[in-house]
């Protein structure tokens, strides 16, 4: 696994529209400019951020990336991705609305 | 020799913009208040300029450059992320005060980077228009603002004993100032926030408070004392940015500290912390509060 080139693509597709455009249209041929495995292509594309987390990627990035392009950006349910418990998402959810 | 008059601990909540009616009625207006009365203390320090020290929330640096920590001496504007409530736009620095600060550390082995340009995030546009610009409007005068940022969001990490060696070369800086520069110095941060993580939400009440009582009593040593595998274990990644209340205490000769408020606020994800800190008199003693 590769943290920093994950980190590096992340990184990206938080703060650059070009990149953003790049992975809605073809989110498989944008990460084709980094040096990923399968395995990191996989997690990014389906949105994986319990994988992401594991593999030492930064929680401000999985947080950036799914808010600015998970399909559904709820971050309830990005919270359920990382198996959040109900007593850490009552809170938050609330804030958020989510 | 210029002086560093003051100083203050306060957070830099985006949620409190993005979600502004989610807590209770009484939590959020002490907390809108807190910062008012920040800004009253401050306009009342008579100061001259502001150093607010914030931190990347991984959205200005990337992995390709990762400061540990940076000073803004030029054109400064922002905030990069967009909050509804925070106005973007240029910020007036104290270029000259700045770039002093950066040729001073050259002989002090603080080798500043910096940035000539720089674009603050909210760690910096919170503070600076919750606090600075009302202080700005009771003086009747601008509060030229450096921005100081430590990486405490995103690893390499840089220590809390170099956060407050930065303190304190900071304030040697300024008393090689100008005589009239009254300068006060704000530490941005969160106390215990989990940011991006399963456990965001949860609010660690007991670690705030030592860490309050740790500014009340100005231990920079115990503050100075935490692991980061403790912060991360007992107050969350955001919590990191202990490192910015590390630097602002440094910077303050013989600290004393005043809580003005606390709000531990699960809807808002963070432990919220006001504390003024000021210069205790030579002989006066220390109260020393339980940690």
């Amino acid at each position: 696994m590769s943290r920093n080139v994950m980190e590096r693509a992340l990184w990206q597709l938080c703060v650059e529209r070009v990149a953003k455009e790049r992975f809605r249209q073809d989110a498989v041929g944008f990460l084709g400019r980094f040096a990923l495995e399968e395995a990191e292509v996989r997690m990014i594309v389906e949105f994986d951020v319990a994988g992401l987390q594991a593999a030492g990627v930064n929680p401000m990035l999985t947080m950036g990336f799914w808010q600015e392009l998970a399909p559904d950006r709820n971050m309830s349910l990005y919270k359920q991705r990382l198996g959040a418990t109900d007593e850490h998402s009552a809170g938050f959810s609330a804030a958020l609305k989510g | 020799m210029g002086k560093i008059v003051g100083g203050f601990w306060m957070p830099h909540d985006p949620v409190m913009f993005v979600a502004p009616d989610a807590p209770p009625l009484a939590q959020r207006e002490a907390v809108w208040a807190a910062y008012e009365a920040c800004a009253e203390r401050l306009a009342a320090l008579q100061p001259t300029s502001v150093i607010i020290v914030g931190c990347d929330h991984y959205i200005l640096f990337g992995t390709h450059c990762l400061p540990r920590y940076v000073i803004g001496t030029g054109d400064v504007d922002g905030p990069i992320d967009r909050l509804p409530g925070l106005e973007r736009g240029a910020v007036r620095n104290h270029q000259a005060l700045a770039t002093h600060i950066v040729e001073h550390g050259d002989g002090q082995g603080v080798d500043w980077t910096v940035a000539r340009s720089f674009t603050v995030d909210h760690s910096f546009s919170i503070p600076h228009q919750l606090v600075v610009k009302p202080a700005e409007a009771l003086l009747g005068r601008e509060l030229p603002s450096i921005p100081v940022y430590l990486a405490c969001g995103v690893d390499p990490y840089i220590s809390l004993q170099r956060s407050a060696d930065l303190g304190r070369q900071l304030r040697a800086a300024v008393e090689a100032f100008d005589a009239d520069e009254r300068v006060v110095i704000i530490g941005s941060g969160g106390i215990s926030h989990w940011v991006g993580t399963a456990e965001m939400g949860r609010v660690a009440e007991d670690f705030d408070r030592e860490i309050l009582a740790l500014g009340v009593n100005g231990d920079l040593q115990a503050l100075c004392a935490y692991s980061d595998e403790e912060i991360l274990r007992r107050a969350g990644n955001g919590a990191m940015e202990i490192r910015n209340f590390a630097c602002a205490l440094a910077a303050i000769e013989r600290p004393q500290g005043e809580v003005i408020a606390y709000e531990a606020v699960p809807a808002w994800v963070t432990g919220l912390g006001f504390v003024q800190l000021s210069v205790r008199a030579e002989h006066e003693p220390c109260i020393t509060l339980p940690t």
